[in-house]
């Protein structure tokens, strides 16, 4: 085996896929079932709560909403939950001795607008250390809250979507509110009630105590922080969130104890993004159509893996030329670019983390990003800058898929000659159009505040590491805030008042501009009738499909980022090939 | 005063988001 890749890493990787891909069909099966209003195995316990919800809160559970109207129920939900989310922070000093026993100032005004656009928007983008900044109440009520509000919006904004895919000549695309109670009573809340008692048992605190002051052995004193992290810690992951209760997230032993919860939470980050496009292929009556997504997926977040693992295995040059460091996996030590990573998860870990937080939209980290060799934290970039279509977010992932999916067909049909179908419905101008709009917002929203970042001392002044890398980490910051991730590549102190509210900003585009043609998308698909397939069909169920679809993902990702990455990672990197770091 | 601020900028950001979506709809309307 090469020195740039381990048994280790191709172990953990065939392990992980094994898994993630035997729990696609039960759960897309669940949430096909839950989302389509029929009865599951909690129904006989869920069901009056749900029921209840409708009655306390006068919804109407067989009501149809246009995709406008869809639309606005999602604007206004996320609107009042982001300002009520501010107030919340704004007023944190009242909050008392028991839900603030470090008796925490206000969070000031920026801080605290960033903070509730990126928990609003399930960015989870945090320009903070949680332990020093919110207290026990802000944390449960206002960002954990949002944890689970936002990721439900995803989900129910890639059903809406999907409904409309599915739908034939119909008006509607379902009702926001049923979606949302749906996922939150039926997905959410079991999952992550065994998932939270899951961590529990590996050792993660659930308690309301004030930090502890220990005296080490050396005679010095250490505060020890902790309360109520193992609701938040769940949901993080499961809802690719990725917002630790700690600054240090899932390197921290509080928040990832064991080389179990390590593995679990790798594996929910993926597990409804994964379960949701088989989901999707049930949906539209032919599960070939979900597994072809699923396939580029797969083969994009493998190709991610192992570019990532092997740049970090392989090590810094300039590091493994000095005679006294160890740069070669043995069987004691790991090898490779250690620095950054936490040595209970080593490379292998660390690139598989880094890897799947960013493919989907959960920003959780259990190794510094900013540390990985140039070329290994581009991986991230990249998989961020597809618009994390690989599993993705909660629905996020879906949907951009999806649009990515119409693309190609419209590329395909160019190709023959043939108007372009996807499922069975023509792809007309209209949804081109708007799939070009999602598709152009992305870059325009990171380019743009990238370059408004690197034209003045108000962007300039927060870098750590002068030259390509700082671009790097302007980049890197605007294309997670964009994508919703959340992760941050470190280096750049983003707590300031230009990068707390162009961040803000730029959350808030990338989750519901974007989000606006899509569901356009939707509600337009849903109003069509379907076409016999024909000899220029281009199948969409198959492995050219999904060869096209990466092509697509690849060449569209490559042709709007290169220019800039050649400036920040790729330079960095021939640099350091001609001796000299950053 | 600082806090109307960033009040003012949400709603500001949200009511441009219904803007937009409104754009779109009429550009579906308009389709042939």
């Amino acid at each position: 085996m090469p020195v740039w890749l381990t048994g280790n890493a191709v172990a953990q990787w065939a392990l992980y896929s094994a898994i993630l891909l035997l729990t696609a069909k039960p759960v897309g099966t669940y949430m096909y079932r839950v989302f389509n209003g029929n009865r599951t195995f909690l129904s006989p316990v869920l069901r009056p709560l749900e029921a209840g919800i409708y009655r306390l809160s006068r919804v109407d559970e067989h009501e149809e909403m246009p995709w406008y109207i869809y639309l606005l129920a999602i604007l206004l939900f996320s609107m009042v939950g982001l300002l009520i989310t501010y107030l919340i922070e704004r007023t944190q000093q009242w909050d008392g001795s028991f839900f603030n026993p470090q008796h925490f100032p206000n969070v000031p005004a920026a801080l605290a607008w960033n903070s509730a656009a990126s928990f609003t928007t399930n960015t989870n983008w945090q320009n903070y250390g949680g332990e020093s900044t919110m207290s026990y109440l802000t944390q449960m009520l206002g960002l954990a809250t949002h944890n689970w509000m936002s990721s439900a919006t995803g989900i129910v904004a890639a059903v809406a979507l999907v409904r409309g895919l599915a739908r034939r000549s119909a008006a509607g695309i379902g009702s926001f509110w049923v979606d949302l109670v749906r996922c939150c009573v039926y997905v959410l809340l079991p999952m992550l009630f065994v998932f939270t008692l899951f961590l529990v048992w590996q050792g993660v605190p659930q308690n309301f105590s004030a930090y502890t002051v220990a005296h080490t052995v050396q005679g010095s004193v250490q505060t020890i922080a902790q309360g109520p992290v193992a609701t938040q810690e769940a949901i993080k992951e499961l809802g690719t969130n990725g917002g630790g209760f700690f600054n240090a997230n899932s390197s921290h032993p509080y928040e990832n104890p064991t080389p179990l919860t390590d593995f679990v939470e790798l594996l929910t980050i993926f597990l409804l993004g994964s379960g949701l496009v088989y989901m999707f292929g049930r949906w539209v009556g032919n599960t070939r159509q979900g597994w072809a997504l699923w396939a580029a997926m797969f083969v994009l977040f493998s190709a991610g893996f192992f570019a990532a693992v092997s740049f970090e295995q392989n090590g810094n040059h300039l590091i493994a030329s000095k005679a006294h460091v160890q740069t070669v996996a043995t069987s004691t030590q790991p090898g490779g670019n250690m620095e950054g990573k936490e040595v209970r998860f080593g490379i292998t870990d660390s690139a598989l983390f880094a890897t799947i937080t960013t493919d989907a939209s959960c920003g959780a980290i259990n190794a510094w990003h900013d540390s990985f060799t140039p070329l290994g934290g581009l991986v991230p970039l990249t998989n961020m800058a597809t618009g994390e279509v690989i599993f993705g977010g909660v629905g996020a992932g879906l949907y951009g898929m999806l649009m990515y999916a119409i693309l190609a067909v419209f590329i395909a049909g160019l190709m023959v000659g043939r108007t372009p179908e996807y499922l069975g419905k023509k792809v007309e101008s209209f949804e081109i159009k708007m799939a070009s709009i999602a598709l152009l917002i992305s870059p325009a929203n990171i380019l743009f505040f990238s370059a408004l970042a690197v034209v003045g001392a108000w962007g300039t002044a927060s870098i750590l590491n002068p030259g390509p890398h700082g671009l790097s980490e302007i980049l890197y910051a605007f294309t997670s805030q964009n994508a919703n991730n959340g992760s941050a590549f470190a280096g750049l102190t983003t707590n300031t008042n230009f990068y707390n509210i162009t961040g803000g900003i730029a959350m808030l585009i990338g989750r519901f501009l974007f989000l606006t043609p899509l569901l356009a998308i939707g509600g337009s698909m849903a109003r069509k009738k379907t076409v016999a397939a024909g000899l220029g069909t281009f199948p969409t169920d198959g492995a050219t499909f999904s060869v096209l679809l990466i092509a697509v993902i690849v060449i569209v990702a490559a042709l709007t980022f290169v220019p800039a990455y050649s400036l920040g990672p790729i330079l960095e990197q021939l640099l350091l090939n001609a001796g000299k770091a950053f | 005063m600082i806090d109307l601020l960033f009040i003012v900028l949400t709603l500001v950001f949200f009511a441009m988001n219904v803007a937009f979506a409104y754009g779109c709809n009429s550009l579906m309307g308009s389709k042939s």
